[in-house]
């Protein structure tokens, strides 16, 4: 969870409300974060050429104008296999990234998500596996 | 071309939150959560919209002087140094306001930073940052892990002005270019070093 704090900011495109939880037990939930960003990362590509704005786009007044291909931020590897290296992910790239994670959860307004072990658990019902 | 974008187009992150803002500020975005389930922490819409306003503003007022800010220019990369918690997800809220490129490093373990400083370290040098931003609880951390690795040169921290941003809105504790090796007190820190092992 720690890595992938930009990924829980989905709830913040659907006005729905999560729950974070994090115990002795909390690594399980990795798996989860893990499978959404390399699903992410193939879809890097895709949302770069179909998504992104020419111009920059002035997000909300009092903040930096930024545009959708500034970099949002540096996702590095591990270091596990060698030096590690910063991905780069812009904003239209966090952006769909949270959109996936949202299409993938069948995710709205009213769901209230909290993980235990390797489920997630909706008020609409539905739950999902992370492995 | 145009009209897929406006179709399909998710929002960016700040324009979803300013959305949402408008329409259920008072609704809560995030609940942290305790092992036994119940909330421990808990931010509204608002409340993440005014608090990353807040640390952003911060995060771009000019340096120097009391009252001063950090003097980040847009593009700028900023180490996010934090355990698992709802400030982590503010500051990066407020990284992305203020046109800061986050950065987001494991905190190295206290407990083995002769390891886990080669990692840091080298992305701190790798993304040119020159600012961390850390929570209380780890600033203290560290400060304790300096306490015990005084005496040897086996985990030097890059420099870097480190900022502990939990104390918002009266932000901010700056310590300017220094490694964290000043003297704590044993005590006051313990409690809080321990909060951190046990969280990690």
């Amino acid at each position: 969870m720690l890595y992938c704090c930009p990924l829980l900011l989905f709830g913040v495109e659907i006005g729905s409300t999560l729950s974070p939880y994090h115990s002795a037990l909390g690594d399980e939930l990795v798996p989860i974060f893990v499978f959404f960003f390399f699903f992410s990362f193939l879809q890097a590509d895709k949302a770069l050429k179909l998504r992104v704005p020419g111009s920059a786009v002035p997000v909300v007044a009092s903040s930096t104008p930024v545009a959708a291909t500034d970099l949002a931020f540096l996702q590095y590897t591990s270091g596990s296999t060698s030096e590690p290296k910063g991905v780069m992910i812009s904003h239209a790239n966090l952006a769909h990234n949270l959109a996936c994670i949202i299409d993938e959860l069948g995710a709205g307004t009213d769901t209230v998500r909290r993980e235990r072990g390797k489920k997630i658990i909706s008020e609409r019902g539905g739950f999902y596996s992370g492995s | 071309m145009a009209s897929v974008e406006s179709a399909s187009s998710p929002k960016l992150l700040l324009e979803a939150l300013a959305y949402w803002v408008e329409k259920q500020p008072d609704k809560v975005l995030f609940n942290y959560l305790k092992d036994d389930g119940t909330p421990l922490a808990s931010m509204t819409y608002a409340a993440v919209e005014l608090k990353s306003r807040a640390l952003a503003a911060h995060l771009v007022a000019p340096s120097g002087g009391s009252g001063g800010g950090l003097g980040c220019v847009k593009g700028d990369r900023v180490l996010l140094v934090f355990e698992p918690s709802l400030t982590y997800i503010l500051a990066f809220v407020a990284c992305v306001r203020a046109g800061l490129v986050a950065v987001p490093v494991f905190p190295p373990d206290p407990r083995k930073l002769k390891k886990d400083m080669y990692m840091f370290a080298t992305i701190a040098g790798d993304c040119g940052a020159k600012i961390a931003l850390t929570s209380t609880t780890y600033d203290s951390a560290t400060k304790m892990a300096a306490l015990k690795h005084l005496f040897s040169n086996d985990a030097k921290w890059p420099v870097l002005t480190w900022c502990a941003v939990d104390t918002l809105p009266a932000i901010v504790q700056v310590k300017s270019n220094e490694s964290p090796k000043e003297l704590g007190s044993y005590s006051t820190h313990a409690p809080l070093l321990y909060l951190y092992l046990s969280i990690c």
